[in-house]
């Protein structure tokens, strides 16, 4: 009860709104700007947050990412150009809205199923967070060790269309996690010397680098004519009584949708749009004006994108494990904090805890009141020069990489991931596993020595131990789905393929 | 090069729709797979080199980036294998504008080097006022002017003075 009552505090408190604006209108502005999203946005201001405390801290980073995914749904129907993956449902019958002179009304449901599927995420991170971690406190090293695989196998899932590369980048991960000094024995590996590696790799300069950098370097690159921006002012964002009668099946749908897929670990609101939109469809009985400008065509992807993080937050609180980029970044924060996410964190830090729980349902109402009071501000800066995006981008990557350590060795570091991340944008090398492999090197490694030291070297404890034994299973079905996914398609286009040529026989 | 292209009937990969943007991302990707493959082998040369665990099941230092290094080998090897059949793996079909991408890392590099000497509030101002240089667009003086001003305020007022980081 203390717990709840010093993190209500802390919320209401002046800093704590304060931090929630704040990170309510940044994350706006970066979910708008086309190319960056919560996860450049968070690793830019992890290092600022330091002085802030962990509860403020986290407060302001989940009011970012909550309004960084709103954000992205402004460009998709202003610009066509969702600002973020997950606003990629928006655009087409957002766009087409705004096209037919309806850019405010588009907005305006927009702004409004966000918030609905926020708070729907919100409250459901609340119910399931806390049983899940009591359960998760009875699990040994054996146990962990294998949520933490879980949690790795998410990989198959962020790998975009190759999965043998996301395979390759979580390898390049995994060994980045076992530099510096070794978790039991305290031998220090590959650190050559340098006194800056004993802790290992700076997990924030790593972060800044592959996600900020590389896309500084990108946007620095030509640009692709898009398409027409639409002019018309934007003012209110207040929906009508006949829209929500018009949305609201669509909004609960999607919020669960996006509650359910941000629970599992690499699904995130890139997958849920898509889904709540063909759910919404499906039921709709005018799925023809999908499309078209449709109200339902915006409100079911919009209220899922939102509502994934809370679920996303679920497995990162309840089991220490980040299902998403995103959340292995706030991983990267409760670190720099001297904490570490999972069931322990409820009786360590209770107030944080708490202020994690009631902040992300708080932060989706402070997104709709920002969103309806800036928004004009906010289509203004979506018009900023490219040369000036990209330019802060990189200047900012420099003050947050400094500011990690106060050690400029971080900003060298921070520049030479940021090469690396561009070379890999270039091949088609997906980023989150290096990022997700490097948060749970850690946890695995731990664990996975601990459980050997406590059987004595008796590999079978990971079998033995009915925890450990239910998540290996679960990763391998997590990594052999898409496999069995591909053989599928195989068999399907083989099948095509005599099909064609046996007809071009006859 | 160019009939090697998506010759496994039913790859989940789209076939590249020019010869020359193919034969590119041949390159690139045998040029990835061979970086990755030499990462993971000399990874795992330097794990070998860690000692033994010293506690009874202890598996010592070496054991984890060993296994992962042997993995990382596998996975590398199945990547140049899919390469030299000639699965489309996907890769940039433009070349990299080198002295854009390399005149902004540069820059920065320089703003850190410049940094311990004129302090990384100044530097960052003038780095970044000349970075906009290499954009496009209008009144570039002007601009350049404009954002190295607001970023050496920012770094300098914010940063220096509000949040009291200790910059150099």
């Amino acid at each position: 009860m203390d717990g709840i009552l010093q993190s209500l505090g802390v919320i209401f408190s002046f800093s704590g709104l304060a931090v929630l604006i704040i990170g309510a209108l940044l994350g706006i502005v970066i979910g708008a700007l086309p190319g960056l999203g919560p996860s450049i946005g968070l690793s830019l201001l992890i290092p600022f947050t330091y002085n802030l405390g962990p509860e403020l801290s986290m407060l302001m980073m989940i009011s970012l990412y909550t309004s960084a995914e709103y954000g992205g749904s402004i460009s998709a129907i202003l610009l066509s150009t969702p600002g973020t993956a997950a606003a990629a449902a928006t655009a087409i019958d957002g766009y087409a809205m705004a096209r037919k002179g309806k850019a405010n009304e588009a907005i305006s449901i927009s702004l409004t199923a966000s918030t609905v599927g926020g708070v729907f995420g919100g409250l459901a991170l609340l119910l399931l967070a806390m049983p899940l971690a009591s359960l998760a406190l009875a699990f040994g090293p054996a146990g962990y060790f294998a949520v933490g695989v879980f949690g790795l196998t998410s990989v198959a899932a962020l790998s975009g269309g190759s999965l043998v590369k996301g395979l390759v980048c979580a390898a390049f991960g995994l060994a980045l996690a076992t530099i510096g000094i070794d978790p039991i024995a305290g031998t220090p590996r590959f650190t050559f010397g340098l006194f800056e590696l004993y802790e290992g790799v700076p997990f924030l300069a790593a972060l800044i680098g592959l996600f900020a950098v590389s896309e500084a370097l990108v946007m620095i690159e030509n640009r692709v004519a898009a398409a027409p921006v639409i002019k018309d002012k934007v003012g209110h964002v207040f929906m009508s009584g006949a829209l929500w009668k018009e949305t609201w099946r669509s909004m609960l749908s999607g919020s669960v949708i996006g509650t359910l897929l941000g629970i599992l670990p690499g699904v995130g609101g890139n997958i849920a749009c898509w889904v709540a939109r063909d759910y919404a469809r499906a039921r709709d009985p005018h799925p023809e004006e999908y499309g078209h400008g449709s109200a339902n065509g915006i409100a079911a992807p919009e209220a899922s994108n939102n509502a994934t993080v809370g679920g996303a937050l679920v497995p990162l609180l309840a089991l220490g494990v980040p299902g998403s980029p995103t959340t292995a970044i706030m991983v990267g924060a409760l670190i720099m904090h001297g904490l570490h996410p999972g069931p322990q964190l409820f009786t360590e830090a209770p107030s944080l805890v708490y202020a994690i729980l009631f902040g992300t349902i708080i932060a989706s109402l402070v997104q709709y009141a920002a969103g309806s009071l800036f928004l004009p501000l906010m289509a203004r800066v979506m018009r900023l020069p490219d040369a000036v995006i990209a330019v802060g981008i990189m200047a900012f990557a420099v003050l947050g990489a400094f500011a990690i350590r106060n050690l400029m060795f971080d900003v060298y570091l921070m520049l030479g991931f940021g090469v690396v991340g561009y070379l890999m944008k270039k091949l088609r090398f997906p980023v989150a596993p290096i990022v997700l492999a490097m948060v749970l090197g850690y946890l695995v490694e731990s664990n996975y020595r601990t459980a050997l030291v406590s059987s004595q070297g008796d590999y079978m404890i990971f079998i033995t131990d009915p925890v450990s034994l239910l998540f290996l299973v679960f990763s391998l079905v997590s990594l052999m789905t898409p496999l069995w996914r591909l053989l599928q398609k195989r068999r399907v286009r083989q099948v095509d393929a005599d099909d064609t040529a046996n007809g071009t026989a006859r | 090069m160019t009939n090697q292209v998506s010759v496994v009937p039913g790859s989940n990969l789209s076939p590249a729709p020019r010869g020359e943007a193919t034969r590119k991302h041949f390159w690139q990707n045998l040029f990835a797979a061979c970086i990755s493959i030499a990462w993971n082998a000399s990874f795992l040369v330097m794990s070998l080199a860690l000692p033994v665990g010293h506690s009874r099941g202890d598996v010592g230092p070496g054991a984890l980036p060993m296994q992962v290094s042997v993995f990382g080998l596998i996975v590398s090897a199945v990547y140049l294998v899919q390469v030299l059949r000639g699965l489309d793996l996907g890769g940039s079909s433009d070349s990299v504008d080198v002295p854009r991408v390399v005149g902004l890392l540069g820059l920065f590099v320089a703003v850190a080097l410049s940094a311990n000497w004129i302090g990384l509030a100044l530097s960052l101002g003038i780095g970044t006022g000349v970075a906009t240089l290499l954009f496009p667009g209008e009144k570039p003086f002007i601009r350049a002017i404009a954002t190295g001003v607001g970023f050496w305020a920012i770094a300098y007022g914010l940063f220096g003075k509000l949040l009291e980081l200790p910059l150099p």
